[in-house]
């Protein structure tokens, strides 16, 4: 690794003033899990690293008046998995952060890594899509906040401004009775990158025949995570039968643009994201409490 | 009191305690004071001609303290078995990852900026990367040999088209199977420390140090006694770091003579994904004749191998791919074609099994097919031709332990082979079995002999020591030796002492691999403990006036069988001897050479190489998911003739190991490259199994003792993972009805191939 | 160079380190800790585990500076002159030890599993071993192990 120079700011405001005063030659660490092998292969090389885990509210979930969830970015993906708070629909986010890497990755990586990562597969990106989440991003110009749908601009490219960074991740308050599912198609059992990720969030009707509201997060079958939401709207009020299970699996796998790589080829993810998708909405339709 | 044998005890690992605890010392721990650190500058280009390289400003560089090139060398050609590659490269580079130069600096950040700071003018030259462009008219030369072949194997014995006549079904099918990395988790890494008197110390984790030794001494031009090697404990081998010397170990001894410090060069993993040897990928096309009844008739092999820039161990790999196998079974008429050719990849070297598992793949899937055609079971086809006691091979082994039909037997029976067979395609289950030979030493692999010797040293304080040359990696070589000595001279184990691999100290020895420790190197240690415990009753014998043939060993004294005498203690006698003795110690020793009868093969690869060869039998059970493909290993069973095995609980070891590496090989592993260049070198894109993919595994030991080996026992630590994959492969047949042909078989595969297939 | 201190193996160091210095190689080079390895040196195999706080880490992938103020446990802390712990013991009795290199990575990870979870399934296992490889035992024994210090835990 080449040399650097640390910063590990207390408050978001020191950290802006760094990001500031070395743009262009700075990285933020959370984790490290991904920039510290990064800069192991020197495909990044910051000249200053920024270390954001010293603002003690970046590692906090903490419950808003309005019901809100707010996740710090530092907070880790093993904290996640296991967090009382992601109780109903936002427990498919504790079940994807769960499904990332090993315990030994899990205890280190973060959601907001995971999120400026950007990775087209990144584990934790289709449930936020259908939990509708929100990022705080701090920078010069103050706080902002941008819909996950926004931010994921292409394969490691995020809509983050000079000196930005991200501070949280909100979630919304969930009033229905949503229940997830985050289904990970991997080649090897365990410790492995996904092929295919498909989160899936509904809620059923009373008879539990019907989903009133249905929305399906695809990762790794597009440039960034993807909703399918034709798939979400022509399903949404039909009677729900395994051959109309099919029928929107299909239609979800047009709306995805998976490529070929070394992975598996285009073809094959389309048919893994209609298999993994009739189990993640069966999962749900069957188990409802 | 009778006392109770050791040999057959499950007995722990005698370096497991420091293993445990942190206390081993690996290559990759070695640190002496002052030593620099190495870098490599490897070529980009799969094949260019060497314009100019100009060093200069990486050794103006602060920090760097030597850098070399081939012309820091005595330019000598060396390999394994063909003397085709340098160090350094001279004049030309064969293939992406070529050692070009290096550099030795006061850390390892300045070294890796003073390599990018060496200049080198390359002229590109055309490239070929798989056999067949390689041998094609007008591809471009890689060695001056003719169509780059690096080996061409053909012979016939019997007559294969008359075989093939008298058949009632002739199959012929194609098999592929993939380059894949042996994947220790310790990286190549080398100390040197010059003395300045023109003498070098080496330290390194190397499977065969005497005969590293050779190699390096004639890449330095200096004696052999200029080197020591002292083996470190070692993170893995797996045959990666047998007899192929990667240039990695004389270009570290190189920068060290010439800076006069100690040097440390430590192989990343993208280094050893495209720079290290791995597995020979092969491609089969096997064309058997087998009668209604189950005989087969006629073998016919057409063998097409990569071998990479550099011969390496190549052209013994592919020489056992072409014989090795057949020798199973009871073949009248086979016919062999193999040619091992130049291609400017990464060059092959050797992984467990030798070449073994390539052929098995191709022939144990085959033969399923052909027992499918006949309508018979697999079982039953196996049983029929399988090769016996006192018989002699196509390919010329000779048998003298043979139990592969009671293996058979005993894996159906254990597996529930009949009630299971045929039975699972509702849901996608199978069962699959394929047979496996190897031998106990390859008789080929060293032209001047294949044999071992041992030193028993019983010291005046009456402790004893071991001495082998034969290496410890992990597989438990040193508590297996400990048995034997223990057992011979009536000690408890942790009495005795092995000590380090050292070729100073040492007695020479052609190291770990052939599968030929146990058996060889357990012969000689049982000839040392021999002749040690002949020499302490002779003295003792004197001292208590009786006859040597009278006495015995019973708690920690020598005495007299039969009698109420106590007689006297062994570290007595031990020290009584040394006193009678000018301080000598009792030292045993133990040198053997294979019988006459274990040949180098003949020009048509005829001839007995070993003097004991193993068999048996995998089983698997597997769960085909007909949505994805992916394939899930419920069950194994690994049944094993490997004569009377030492130490079962090491023995499991070996078979457990061995099965998941198959597992890996069959279903996940390849080294995936793109116009030359390795694109998933690394553990996230290049997967291995983890303990999240492995099946209960089920091993028996079918022991009946070879009249060979120590205390009957053979070669057990490659065989392990020969047959894994068409046992898989047979399985997913039995499951879903497709033939996977291609390794790895990976779910995509299995899918495409799902999809095709009119069976459902 | 920035100060940092950390307590290993229940000894506190206070020093200076580089920036750029992996808790790996200060574990390795700095303290001669040899016991924790560098394997595949990406956060992938596992062989450089320690316990950051308790909790099993790759330290191949973590600074040492970002280890300022935290406790860390090695391999060569699991004894203490007190006798083996369990786990150490278990592998072995059992074989669990080959090349012995995923060895002190393996034991700590188990160890942290077992101290969250003192009887997990053999799923739960697994998951918990999931980022240590081992090419030579073929995991067989290893969770031979890990169970048998679990049912004598009975």
């Amino acid at each position: 690794m080449k040399r650097f120079s640390y910063h590990k700011p207390g408050t978001v405001e020191q950290a802006v003033t760094v990001l500031r005063r070395y743009e262009g030659k700075e990285s933020v660490l959370a984790g490290g899990t991904d920039l510290l092998a990064e800069m192991k292969q020197d495909l990044r090389t910051p000249v200053h690293v920024v270390d954001i885990k010293g603002i003690e509210k970046l590692g906090e979930i903490t419950t808003n008046a309005d019901g809100s969830l707010l996740i710090g970015a530092t907070v880790t993906l093993h904290s996640l998995s296991t967090s009382p708070f992601l109780k109903m629909g936002w427990n498919l986010l504790a079940q994807a952060a769960s499904k990332v890497g090993s315990v030994q990755v899990r205890n280190r990586a973060t959601l907001g890594g995971n999120i400026c990562h950007a990775s087209p597969s990144g584990d934790t990106l289709p449930g936020l899509l259908c939990l509708d989440a929100c990022f705080k991003i701090i920078g010069p110009q103050g706080e902002r906040e941008i819909p996950a749908e926004k931010f994921f601009l292409g394969p490691g490219q995020i809509a983050l401004g000079p000196a930005e960074f991200l501070t949280g991740i909100l979630l919304p308050h969930i009033s229905l009775p949503l229940r997830g599912v985050y289904k990970k198609f991997t080649l090897r059992r365990m410790m492995d990158l996904s092929l295919v990720g498909v989160a899936v969030l509904g809620e059923l009707d009373e008879t539990g025949n019907t989903f009133r509201d249905i929305r399906i997060g695809l990762g790794a079958v597009a440039s960034t995570p993807i909703r399918v939401r034709k798939a979400e709207m022509a399903f949404t009020g039909d009677k729900i039968t395994e051959k109309r299970i099919e029928e929107i699996s299909l239609l979800a796998t047009e709306e995805a643009s998976p490529i070929s790589d070394i992975r598996g080829d285009d073809w094959y993810r389309k048919e893994m994201i209609y298999h993994l998708m009739q189990e993640a909405i069966k999962e749900i339709w069957r188990n409802r409490p | 009191m009778e006392r109770r044998s050791v040999i057959g005890q499950r007995i722990r690992n005698i370096d497991a305690l420091e293993k445990a605890t942190g206390k081993a010392v690996y290559g990759i721990d070695v640190s002496l004071p002052g030593m620099l650190h190495g870098k490599i500058l490897r070529s980009p280009h799969p094949h260019a001609r060497i314009l100019r390289i100009d060093t200069h400003k990486a050794e103006k560089l602060p920090g760097v303290k030597a850098v070399v090139t081939a012309d820091d060398t005595p330019k000598i050609k060396y390999g394994a078995q063909i003397h085709d590659e340098y160090p350094l490269a001279v004049d030309k580079v064969r293939y992406i990852g070529d050692e070009v130069a290096a550099v030795a600096a006061l850390d390892e950040e300045t070294a890796l900026q003073a390599i990018r700071l060496i200049e080198v003018e390359y002229e590109p030259l055309p490239t070929v990367f798989s056999p067949r462009e390689a041998m094609a008219d007008g591809a471009p030369s890689i060695h001056e040999a003719p169509q780059n072949i690096v080996t061409h194997i053909a012979f016939e014995r019997g007559r294969v088209e008359e075989g093939f006549r008298q058949a009632d079904y002739v199959l012929e099918d194609t098999f592929c199977s993939s380059n894949v990395h042996q994947a220790y988790l310790e990286p190549h890494v080398c100390v040197v420390k010059p003395d300045g008197s023109g003498n070098i110390t080496l330290w390194a984790s190397l499977q065969a140090p005497f005969r590293n030794r050779e190699i390096l001494a004639r890449i330095l031009n200096v004696p052999e006694g200029r080197i020591r090697i002292v083996q470190t404990i070692v993170g893995g081998g797996f045959g990666g770091k047998a007899t192929q010397l990667l240039s990695l170990y004389p270009i570290c001894a190189f920068l060290a003579l010439k800076s006069g410090l100690p040097v440390r060069i430590l192989n990343t993993w993208e280094e050893e994904f495209s720079a290290s040897r791995s597995r020979m990928p092969a491609e089969i096309r096997i064309k058997l004749g087998i009668k209604r009844d189950g005989t087969f008739t006629a073998k016919e092999l057409n063998i097409l191998s990569n071998c990479g820039a550099y011969a390496g161990t190549g052209p013994a790999v592919v020489g056992t791919t072409a014989t090795r196998a057949t020798s199973l079974y009871k073949f009248p008429n086979v016919k062999c074609q193999a040619d091992l050719v130049y291609t400017n990849t990464t060059p092959i070297g050797s992984y467990r099994g030798y070449g073994n598992p390539q052929l098995h793949f191709s022939m144990e899937s085959l033969i399923d097919m052909a027992s499918e055609a006949i309508g018979m079971d697999s079982l039953e086809v196996r049983l029929k031709n399988a090769i016996g006691l006192g018989e002699v091979s196509v390919n010329g082994f000779v048998m003298n332990s043979c139990r592969l039909k009671e293996c058979l037997q005993t894996a159906a029976e254990r597996s529930g082979w009949k009630e299971k067979r045929g039975r699972g395609r509702k849901v996608g289950r199978g069962i699959g079995m394929a047979s496996m030979i190897h031998v106990s030493g390859n008789r080929a692999i060293y032209p001047f002999f294949d044999g071992s010797t041992a030193y028993v040293r019983i010291n005046p304080h009456g402790g004893v020591d071991l001495i082998s040359g034969e290496a410890e990696i992990g597989q438990g070589a040193n508590t297996i030796f400990s048995q034997i000595v223990a057992e011979v001279l009536g000690i408890a184990i942790e009495e005795v002492r092995v000590l380090p691999l050292d070729t100073d100290h040492s007695p020479f020895a052609l190291g770990t691999f052939a599968s030929r420790v146990a058996t060889l190197g357990g012969k000689a240690v049982l000839l040392a403990a021999e002749d040690a415990r002949e020499k302490l009753f002779a003295f003792a014998a004197t001292k208590m006036e009786v006859n040597p043939e009278d006495l015995e060993f019973a708690d920690g004294r020598i005495r007299k069988k039969g009698s109420i005498d106590p007689g006297m203690e062994f570290k007595e006698v031990a020290k009584l001897a040394s006193h009678a003795n000018g301080g000598a110690p009792i030292l045993g020793v133990g040198s053997f050479v294979v019988p006459s009868s274990v040949v180098i093969p003949d020009e048509s690869r005829y001839g007995n190489i070993s003097a004991a060869y193993s068999f048996g039998i995998q089983v698997a059970e597997v769960k085909v998911d007909r949505d994805t493909g992916k394939v899930e290993v419920l069950n194994f069973f690994s049944v094993h003739d490997s004569g009377r095995v030492i130490n079962p609980l090491l023995g499991e070891g070996q078979v457990e190991g061995g099965v998941v590496q198959g597992i890996g090989y069959a279903l996940m592993e390849e080294i995936i490259r793109k116009e030359g260049k390795v694109i998933n070198g690394n553990f996230t894109d290049y997967r291995i199994p983890t303990i999240g993919d492995v099946p209960p595994i089920q091993t028996v030991f079918v022991e009946e003792p070879d009249p060979f080996g120590p205390f009957g026992a053979k070669g057990l630590g490659e065989i392990t993972q020969v047959p894994t994959a068409p046992a898989i492969a047979n399985a997913i047949y039995d499951a879903v009805g497709v033939r996977l042909k291609e390794l790895p078989m990976t779910p995509q595969k299995i899918l495409a191939a799902l999809k095709k297939s009119p069976i459902k | 160079m920035p100060k940092i201190r950390i307590k290993m193996n229940e000894t506190l160091h206070i020093t200076s380190v580089p920036a750029n210095l992996t808790l790996l190689d200060f574990i390795r080079d700095r303290l001669g800790l040899t016991g924790t390895k560098k394997g595949c040196d990406s956060g992938n195999c596992g062989a450089c585990t320690v316990l950051l706080d308790g909790k099993p880490v790759n330290s191949c992938l973590i600074l040492t500076v970002e280890a300022d103020g935290c406790s860390v446990d090695t391999i060569e802390g699991l004894r203490q002159g007190r006798g083996l712990h369990p786990l150490q013991e278990a592998f072995i009795e059992h074989g669990a030890i080959q090349c012995g290199f995923c060895t002190p990575g393996m034991i700590l990870s188990a160890k942290a599993l077992l101290d969250e979870n003192p009887n997990p399934s053999d799923e739960q296992i697994r998951q918990a071993l999931a980022g240590n490889f081992c090419r030579c035992t073929g995991y067989a024994k290893i969770l031979e192990a890990v169970k048998s210090v679990i049912s004598k835990h009975r």
